[in-house]
C-alpha cells in the first residue's frame, strides 16, 4: 500500500512570536482515508491546517506530496496541486449568488467572458451529485441558512477537484439532516481516493466518520492510531492529558424538587413575524431551561427578541411577576438580564480590544471612581475573571483576536458575569469549543445555577442539553412544540419533537 | 467553590504582570522628529521660538476640529462637513452679537446650533442608516448654504469680547491654548471614561456593543454632535483671529482634519485610533506646510508631498498591524 501515500508531514515545527506551536510533527495521509485530527482548542490543528494549505510556512520539516518535497508559498500553490481547505469561518460572499461563489476564481470561461451556462450547469451538477437539497445555482447566498453556506462552502472546495480535502468543524453549524448529507459526501469522496483531514470538537462524529486519528496536545504529537484501536474516552484522555471523568461525574441530574419553585422569567405568546411564533414558558430561580431544536427553529431569534436587540410583535415577558418593556439590551441590562450570543465573532467579540475591554466593557459603571474608569480597579476585574474561568493569556492586555476560541467565549462569558445577572441566556455556548473547556463551561454554568441565576440554555449538541438542562423546551419551525422532563429525557425524544415527527429518522442518523 | 459575585479577593500573582505597552504613535512621533530636524537643517529659523509658536498657531483649528473626527473616525463613522461647520460657527456668532446678543451668548448660541447640526447627521446616520459618508457630504452643502443665508455672503465684523478667544496671552495665541486644552480633556474622554471606552466599542463591532448593553444610537449622536460643536468652536476662533467672519472661512478643512486623523494612526474601519496620535498628525502637516515655505520650495511640491505623507502612514500602520 506503499504507493497509497498522498502527504507526509515530516519534522514539521512553527513557532509565533514567544510560542512554540507546533513541534516535530509527522503524519500520513493516505489516499480514501478520512483522517481526523483532534485536540483542544490551542493545540495547533489550526496551525498544521494551515501550514498544509499554504498559508503559513513552517520554519522546519518538509512535506512531501506524493513523493516529492514540496513547500507551498500560498493557498493559491497549494490548490494548484490538489489542496483545498473548507474553513470553519464563512468566506461566502454575501451579495453574489451561489455558483458565483462556488466558482469564483476558476470561472469556466468562453473566450474572456465568464461561460453563465456552463457555470450554472456546473453548479447544478454538483450540487445534485452531492445531494445537497433546496439550493439552487442563482440563489444569492445572503438568503441561505447558516447551514445552508456552510454546505455550499463544502462543495466550493470540492469544485477544485481536491486530492486533499481539509475540513475544519464542519459540521458546527449543520443540522442532523445536513450532517448526514456531509457523512455521506465524505463517504463518497473516499470511495473516488480523496484523502481527507477532518478537524471537529464533536467526538461521536469524529469516531463515526474516521479511519485514522492523530492527536495533537500542545503542539506535540501524542499519537496517530487506527481508530478500530482507540475509543472516545481514551482520544479525551489523550487531547487534554488529564481525566475528565471527575469534572464530567460531578454533572449529576439535580433532583426537581432542588430547584426554587420562584418564577423569575415567564414568557407569554411572544411572537415575532417569520421567526417564532406564541412562545410561552416560565423559568424558575436558579433552573437551567434547555431550548433544543434544529437550527433555524427561531431559538436564537426568541432569545434576542427577549433580550431585546430585536423587536417583538406581540406577547408579554414579565420578571418576577411584573410586566415589563424590554427595547434595547440596555433595557435587558437593567433587569439583570444577560445574553452571551451565538456568534461569538460576529456578535460578542471586539477582536482589536484586548482580553480585559472584552471583559470589562459591559461594566464600566461599576468600575470608576468619579468620572473617570480606575486603572486599578478594572485591572483587577479583568484579572479576577481571567484567573477564576481559567482564560488561558499572557496578560489582560493581549489582543483577544490572538486567543483560542474557547478563552475568547470565557471572556464574552466573563463580560457577563461581571454583570451579575439574575437571568442568564447562553445561546450555543460551547460552539467550537474543545473538550477541555467545554467540561470548564458546564461547570461554570452549573456552579451558576446553583448559585441562584435563572439559566436559558440554547444547543444543538443533544449530549449537552440532556446532561446540563432541568427541563428542555424544544422547538420547531419557529413554536413550541414539547416540553421535556428529566424522567423522559433521550436523543430520540428530543429529536422527535424538534423534527414534528413522530419516528425519526434524524435521531437514527444522529446514532448511526 | 467558584463564586464570581465577591469583588475583593486578592489577584493571583501568576496573572499580575500586565505585560509592556506598545506606544503605537512611536512612528509617526519619529517622523515628525526627522521632519523637524531636515528643515531646521537647511533653514534655521525652523527651530525658533517665533516659528513653532507660528507652526502651533497655523494647527490650532485643525487640532481642535481632529478631536472631533477622531472620535467619530473610531466609531467607524466619517465627518466631511466640518468646513462648513466652521463657516458656519463664525458667520453665526457673528450674526448674533451684531444683531445685539450678548456676545458670549452669542458664542454659546452658536455652539449649540453646531451642536444641533451635528447631532442632525447623527440622526441620519442612526435612524435613516444613511452612510456616513454620504450623509456628511450632504451635510457639507446644507451648512454651507445655512452660513450663506445668515451672512448674505458678505463678511461679517467680529470685534467683540469673544475674539480674544482668537488673540494672544503675551506671546502664546489663545487658539494654541485652547487646543491643548481640548487635546487633554479629548484624551482624557476617550481613554478613561465610560464614553470613551463605549466608542473603541461601537467601532469595533458595533453588533456586539448592542449587546453588550450600549446604547450605540447615543454614542453615534454624541460624537457628531461633539464634532459639530468643536468646528463651530473652531469657526469663532477663527473670526475671532481675523475680526471677521467670511462664509468662505474653513473652505477645505475636512481633508486636513481626516488627514491628521488618519496619519495620526486612526482606523477608517473603526475601532482604533488615539488623540495623541492625532495631535501628532496635525503637527506632521503644520510642519510640512511651515518647513516648504521656509525652504521655499513650491506650494504644489507640499500638496504632494501630504499625499505622499498619508499613504506612508496608512502603509505604516497596515504593516504594524500584519506584525500583530
Amino acid at each position: 500500500m506503499e504507493n497509497s501515500e498522498l502527504l507526509r508531514v515530516e519534522h514539521i515545527s512553527k513557532s509565533f512570536p514567544g510560542v512554540k506551536v507546533l513541534n516535530d510533527i509527522n503524519i500520513n495521509f493516505r489516499k480514501g482515508e478520512v483522517h481526523a485530527i483532534l485536540g483542544e482548542n490551542g493545540a495547533g490543528k489550526s496551525t498544521l491546517m494551515n501550514i498544509l494549505f499554504g498559508y503559513y510556512r513552517a520554519e522546519e520539516g518538509d512535506l512531501i506530496w506524493e513523493g516529492k518535497k514540496v513547500s507551498l508559498h500560498s493557498p493559491l500553490e497549494a490548490q494548484h496541486i490538489g489542496i483545498s481547505m473548507i474553513h470553519q469561518e464563512n468566506s461566502l460572499i454575501p451579495y453574489l449568488s451561489v455558483m458565483d461563489n462556488i466558482y469564483l476564481g476558476h470561472y469556466p470561461k468562453n473566450g474572456a467572458f465568464i461561460d453563465k451556462r456552463k457555470l450554472r450547469e456546473n453548479t447544478a451538477d454538483l450540487l445534485s451529485e452531492l445531494e445537497v437539497p433546496d439550493i439552487g445555482p442563482d440563489t444569492p447566498v445572503e438568503k441561505l441558512s447558516v447551514a445552508q453556506k456552510q454546505l455550499v462552502e463544502i462543495v466550493k472546495a470540492l469544485s477544485l477537484k481536491p486530492k486533499l480535502l481539509m475540513m475544519d468543524e464542519p459540521t458546527a453549524a449543520l443540522t442532523a439532516k445536513e450532517t448526514h448529507t456531509l457523512m455521506n459526501i465524505i463517504g463518497k469522496l473516499c470511495r473516488e481516493g480523496t484523502a481527507i483531514v477532518y478537524v471537529s470538537h464533536r467526538m461521536e462524529e469524529v469516531f463515526e466518520v474516521a479511519d485514522k486519528i492523530t492527536v495533537l496536545r500542545d503542539g506535540i504529537m501524542i499519537k496517530t492510531v487506527d481508530k478500530v484501536n482507540i475509543d472516545i474516552d481514551e482520544a479525551v484522555r489523550l487531547m487534554v492529558g488529564r481525566d475528565l471523568e471527575n469534572q464530567m461525574s460531578s454533572m449529576k441530574k439535580r433532583a426537581p424538587e432542588s430547584i426554587s419553585s420562584e418564577v423569575v422569567l415567564e414568557v407569554r405568546g411572544l411572537s415575532r413575524k417569520k421567526k417564532f411564533e406564541d412562545i410561552s414558558f416560565v423559568a424558575r430561580k436558579g433552573e437551567i431551561l434547555g431550548f433544543g431544536g434544529l437550527v433555524g427553529a427561531g431559538r436564537s431569534e426568541l432569545m434576542e427578541s427577549i433580550f431585546g436587540f430585536d423587536k417583538t410583535d406581540s406577547g408579554e415577558v414579565l420578571i418576577k411577576g411584573r410586566p415589563v418593556q424590554i427595547k434595547s439590551p440596555w433595557d435587558a441590562a437593567r433587569y439583570k438580564l444577560a445574553l452571551v450570543p451565538e456568534e461569538r465573532k460576529v456578535k460578542g467579540l471586539f477582536p482589536d480590544l484586548s482580553v480585559g475591554d472584552n471583559i470589562n466593557i459591559a461594566s464600566y459603571k461599576k468600575l470608576k471612581k468619579g468620572k473617570l474608569i480606575d486603572k486599578k480597579l478594572e485591572t483587577e476585574a479583568a484579572q479576577r475573571y481571567v484567573e477564576k474561568l481559567n482564560i488561558k493569556t499572557t496578560n489582560i492586555k493581549k489582543r483577544i483576536g490572538d486567543l483560542s476560541g474557547g478563552n475568547q467565549q470565557k471572556a464574552v462569558l466573563s463580560r457577563w458575569l461581571q454583570t451579575e445577572p439574575e437571568i442568564l441566556i447562553l445561546d450555543e455556548p460551547t460552539h467550537g469549543i474543545d473538550v477541555g473547556a467545554k467540561a470548564e463551561i458546564y461547570g461554570i454554568i452549573r456552579d451558576l445555577a446553583d448559585q441562584g441565576i435563572t439559566i436559558l440554555l440554547i444547543s444543538s449538541e443533544l449530549p449537552e442539553l440532556l446532561m446540563l438542562s432541568d427541563r428542555i423546551i424544544v422547538m420547531s419551525m419557529g413554536r413550541v412544540s414539547g416540553i421535556v422532563e428529566p424522567q423522559d429525557y433521550s436523543e430520540e425524544n428530543i429529536m422527535m419533537y424538534a423534527t414534528g415527527q413522530k419516528k425519526s429518522n434524524l435521531s437514527e442518523c444522529l446514532k448511526k | 467553590m467558584w463564586n464570581f459575585t465577591t469583588g475583593t479577593e486578592a489577584v493571583p500573582s501568576s496573572i499580575k504582570k500586565t505585560g509592556k505597552k506598545t506606544f503605537n504613535e512611536l512612528g509617526i512621533l519619529i517622523v515628525l522628529a526627522a521632519l523637524c530636524v531636515f528643515i531646521g537643517l537647511f533653514n534655521p529659523v525652523f527651530f525658533t521660538a517665533t516659528n513653532a509658536i507660528n507652526v502651533l498657531r497655523q494647527i490650532s483649528v485643525m487640532g481642535i476640529i481632529a478631536v472631533g473626527e477622531a472620535f467619530v473616525i473610531i466609531t467607524s463613522g466619517i465627518d466631511l462637513s466640518v468646513g462648513s461647520f466652521i463657516s458656519l460657527g463664525g458667520v453665526s456668532c457673528a450674526a448674533l452679537i451684531v444683531a445685539g446678543v450678548n456676545p458670549w451668548l452669542g458664542l454659546v448660541l452658536a455652539l449649540a446650533l453646531g451642536a444641533g447640526l451635528g447631532f442632525a447627521s447623527g440622526l441620519c446616520v442612526v435612524k435613516l442608516k444613511l452612510n456616513p459618508f454620504i450623509t456628511t457630504l450632504a451635510m457639507l452643502n446644507i451648512v454651507k448654504g445655512i452660513s450663506y443665508l445668515i451672512s448674505g455672503g458678505l463678511p461679517i465684523d467680529f470685534d467683540n469680547p469673544v475674539a480674544v478667544l482668537g488673540g494672544t496671552v503675551g506671546p502664546i495665541p489663545v487658539p494654541v491654548i485652547l487646543m491643548f486644552i481640548i487635546i487633554v480633556v479629548g484624551h482624557i474622554v476617550l481613554t478613561k471614561t465610560e464614553f470613551g471606552r463605549n466608542i473603541f466599542a461601537v467601532g469595533g463591532n458595533e453588533k456586539a456593543a448592542k449587546l453588550s448593553g450600549i446604547r450605540v444610537d447615543r454614542i453615534k449622536f454624541a460624537v457628531y454632535a461633539i464634532i459639530g460643536v468643536l468646528a463651530a468652536f473652531a469657526g469663532i476662533i477663527t473670526a475671532g483671529n481675523l475680526n471677521s467672519a467670511d462664509t468662505a472661512a474653513g473652505s477645505g478643512m475636512e481633508l486636513d482634519v481626516i488627514a491628521a486623523s488618519v496619519i495620526g494612526g486612526c482606523s477608517l474601519s473603526g475601532g482604533q485610533g488615539s488623540i495623541v496620535g492625532v495631535l501628532i498628525g496635525a503637527g506632521i502637516l503644520g510642519v510640512i506646510r511651515n518647513g516648504f515655505v521656509l525652504l521655499m520650495v513650491s506650494n504644489y511640491w507640499q500638496m504632494i508631498t501630504i499625499g505622499l505623507v498619508i499613504i506612508a502612514a496608512c502603509a505604516f500602520d497596515m504593516f504594524r498591524r500584519s506584525k500583530q
